[in-house]
């Protein structure tokens, strides 16, 4: 038999009984829209959690801590790491040691600046650490340097008077709200220009070690950039300067020439890994090396692990709906094959193959599956998008033509605006793949009954 | 077309047949060592009142059940030893059947119905439904191609199911109280266009029937008593018909 007259015959006897038929595949529908629908919102769930984490920081890194003797912070620790599967990049982090220091710029040292970060990471990783600039480039030459996004809020103006000679940009932060009463933060606030814009400029940093307060030691630096506040990175990247490590070696050594440091260790070790997948496998392997670790994997994890449980819950709760659907396709299904009882005889009196008959039940509860996961999955995406619909209320009165229209509509799906439902393509696919497979499923056992029945119900008289 | 002087090859041949049923605690035997040999070419008619056996008969000739003990050679085939798929294969290629209640396909139409067996076969739709409408012309229903079972009458419904015996050039057709369903014209009508069909291929026409008027059409009339031959004659008023027929174009 060809495959074309099997696909007619399911389906004419599919056609056969309409309403039975339709509400088969209703029950198929529904199952397939509650688990879907369930999924989606799980999936949701984990999307608005890392939105939240990513804003907390860069979940791909791990920072790494020396631990002991043999696990000494060097570049043979920076080498062996960079060579774990997983790895982007390793940087090392230092600071200097026993100096202290001060920076001027601007005409005749007009501006002076007596606070500031200093940080040291390797040369030429910066940009691979995610270091991201405000305005400038990347420093390239010695001593050039990258300052924090607000390291200009701490110059100090020396033509003004005493007390106004500062802008303290907290002040500007926080704002006080009558209605409550206190004090509120306002991370986006407008803040005014700073005196001087670092950017471009030459400054002059003054040193003296803390064992010789009167000995000052110069520098000149040069900042080519300012780089984003990044916490996770560095506190310098708000305020304070990025150096290349070597530079912080040199004026070590300019300080304490005598100083008998053999080899450069870091205060710090960051890993940054090229997937958040990869965070704790990477993390194991630096552990295995002798090194302590942290990351924001030990906050993800217990959140992720709640997430999967929500989401198996959910899941379980829409599998159920489908499971009762799969029953009312094998119902239908044995209900159709006894009624075909006499039919089935026939067709195997004539020399249908049993294979031919097994095929043409199968093919009508997979085709059953098919349309009702097909019009099940297209359901749930407006389902979806009335759930974001209902959760986010976009405004949809400033809204003019349908191109706005349909715009504003669709960004309530996008996942950043966090919606509570998301329905990516693969869960789509899924829905429409395992309604099949529940559709076959549930015709295996009436297949297997009507491949059973004797050609013998031809002969009997009624 | 060999004649009836010669020799004619053996069609279908029954040996030591026996079918038993158990039922609880007993055993009921419905056919006790039948053996039976039908030429090729013959229309055999198997006689006997109900519970005779006569459809036990049948379902062991066609292989619609497995027998007790004995063996059932169809073309020099035990059918009785085949596997399913093997039986269903036969079945395709070597027989035809037409039953009492005419079980076309409620789905299909005339023409389609027809056609079934060929579809079974896996031949194409288009050449299928040539052929189907060709022998639909020929039991006279060449203006019912589109009709479906519900529309027609017995005897025409009847029609239908001869054209599907015979679409595909059966050696043998078995024919289950054919016309039990259907008033004296019609099945003189039925019986004539078997009869016809059969002698123009020469092929075998196993009829099974409880009805002494139906058994004059059949050229030899085996007569079952419980689960036993108890006769077997040739129809001397048949031959003469025989020829007739012959010469009539169908």
């Amino acid at each position: 038999m060809k495959l074309s007259d099997m696909i007619k015959i399911c389906l004419q006897n599919l056609r056969r009984r309409k309403s039975r038929t339709l509400l088969t595949v209703l029950g198929v529908i529904v199952g397939c829209c509650a688990i879907v629908t369930m999924l989606s919102i799980g999936i949701g769930m984990q999307n608005s959690m890392e939105l939240a984490l990513a804003e907390m920081g860069d979940l791909t890194l791990i920072q790494v801590y020396s631990g002991g003797q043999n696990a000494k912070l060097n570049d043979e620790a920076i080498r062996k790491f960079e060579n774990i599967p997983g790895v982007e990049v390793a940087i090392g982090k230092a600071s200097l040691d026993n100096i202290g220091y001060e920076l001027t710029a601007g005409e005749r040292d007009r501006y002076q600046m007596n606070w500031a970060n200093i940080v040291g990471f390797s040369k030429g990783s910066m940009e691979k650490f995610g270091l991201e600039l405000v305005e400038g480039t990347f420093p390239r030459e010695p001593f050039e340097v990258l300052a924090g996004e607000f390291a200009a809020y701490n110059l100090m103006d020396t033509q003004r008077p005493d007390g106004s000679n500062m802008i303290d940009r907290w002040s500007f932060m926080y704002t006080y709200d009558p209605e409550l009463g206190y004090d509120t933060y306002n991370e986006n606030a407008e803040l005014p220009d700073p005196y001087l814009n670092l950017c471009g400029q030459e400054m002059t940093m003054q040193m003296y070690s803390y064992e010789d307060y009167e000995k000052k030691y110069e520098q000149k630096i040069k900042v080519t950039g300012v780089v984003k506040q990044d916490y996770n990175k560095d506190y310098a990247t708000s305020e304070g300067f990025i150096f290349a490590v070597t530079d912080l070696q040199a004026l070590q050594k300019m300080v304490f020439p005598t100083g008998n440091k053999k080899e450069l260790t870091y205060n710090q070790i960051y890993v940054k890994t090229v997937d958040i997948s990869k965070v704790e496998e990477v993390e194991n392997d630096i552990k295995k090396l002798g090194y302590s670790t942290s990351s924001m994997e030990s906050i993800r994890k217990p959140m992720q692990e709640e997430a999967r449980q929500r989401q198996m819950m959910f899941g379980g709760l829409g599998a159920v709906s489908l499971f009762v659907a799969a029953l009312g396709i094998t119902n239908t299904m044995i209900m159709s094959i006894s009624e075909r009882t006499r039919e089935i005889g026939v067709m195997k009196a004539l020399g249908c193959y049993l294979g031919n008959i097994r095929a043409t039940f199968l093919m009508e509860a997979g085709f059953i599956g098919l349309i009702g996961g097909i019009a099940g999955a297209a359901i749930s995406y407006i389902i979806s998008l009335v759930i974001n619909l209902v959760s986010q209320k976009p405004d949809f009165s400033i809204v003019e033509g349908f191109g706005q229209w349909w715009q504003t509509l669709i960004s309530v799906m996008l996942p950043e605006s966090s919606p509570v439902s998301i329905v990516p393509l693969w869960l789509a696919g899924f829905a429409i793949v395992f309604s099949i497979v529940i559709g076959l499923g549930s015709g295996f056992y009436p297949a297997n009954k009507a491949v059973h029945i004797s050609a013998l119900e031809a002969i009997k008289r009624e | 077309m060999e004649t009836g002087a010669k020799k004619k090859k053996i069609m279908i041949r029954v040996r030591d047949l026996r079918k038993e049923y158990r039922l609880k605690d007993d055993t009921v035997v419905a056919l006790k060592r039948i053996n039976l040999d039908i030429e090729q070419g013959e229309i055999c008619c198997i006689f006997g009142t109900s519970g005779s056996g006569k459809s036990t008969l049948l379902n062991q000739l066609a292989g619609l059940e497995k027998p007790t003990y004995g063996d059932v050679y169809i073309r020099g085939v035990a059918v009785t030893r085949l596997s399913e798929k093997e039986l269903a294969e036969f079945r395709q290629k070597h027989i035809g059947f037409v039953f009492q209640s005419y079980n076309l396909l409620p789905f299909m139409n005339a023409a389609e119905n027809v056609a079934v067996p060929l579809m079974f076969r896996g031949v194409s739709k288009r050449e299928r439904m040539k052929k189907s409408a060709a022998i639909l012309k020929k039991v006279g229903l060449a203006n019912r191609l589109n009709h479906y079972p519900k529309q027609m009458s017995g005897g025409q419904q009847q029609r239908v199911g001869i054209a599907r015996a015979f679409i595909a050039h059966p050696d043998v057709v078995f024919a289950d109280e054919p016309t039990g369903n259907l008033d004296s014209k019609t099945t003189i009508e039925v019986m004539e266009m078997i009869r016809s069909f059969a002698r123009r291929f020469d092929q075998t026409i196993v009829l099974v029937t409880h009805d002494p008027e139906l058994a004059q059409y059949a050229d030899r009339i085996v007569t079952l008593v419980d689960g036993r031959i108890v006769s077997d004659t040739k129809n001397a008023k048949n031959d003469t018909v025989k020829g007739e027929t012959n010469e009539q174009a169908i």
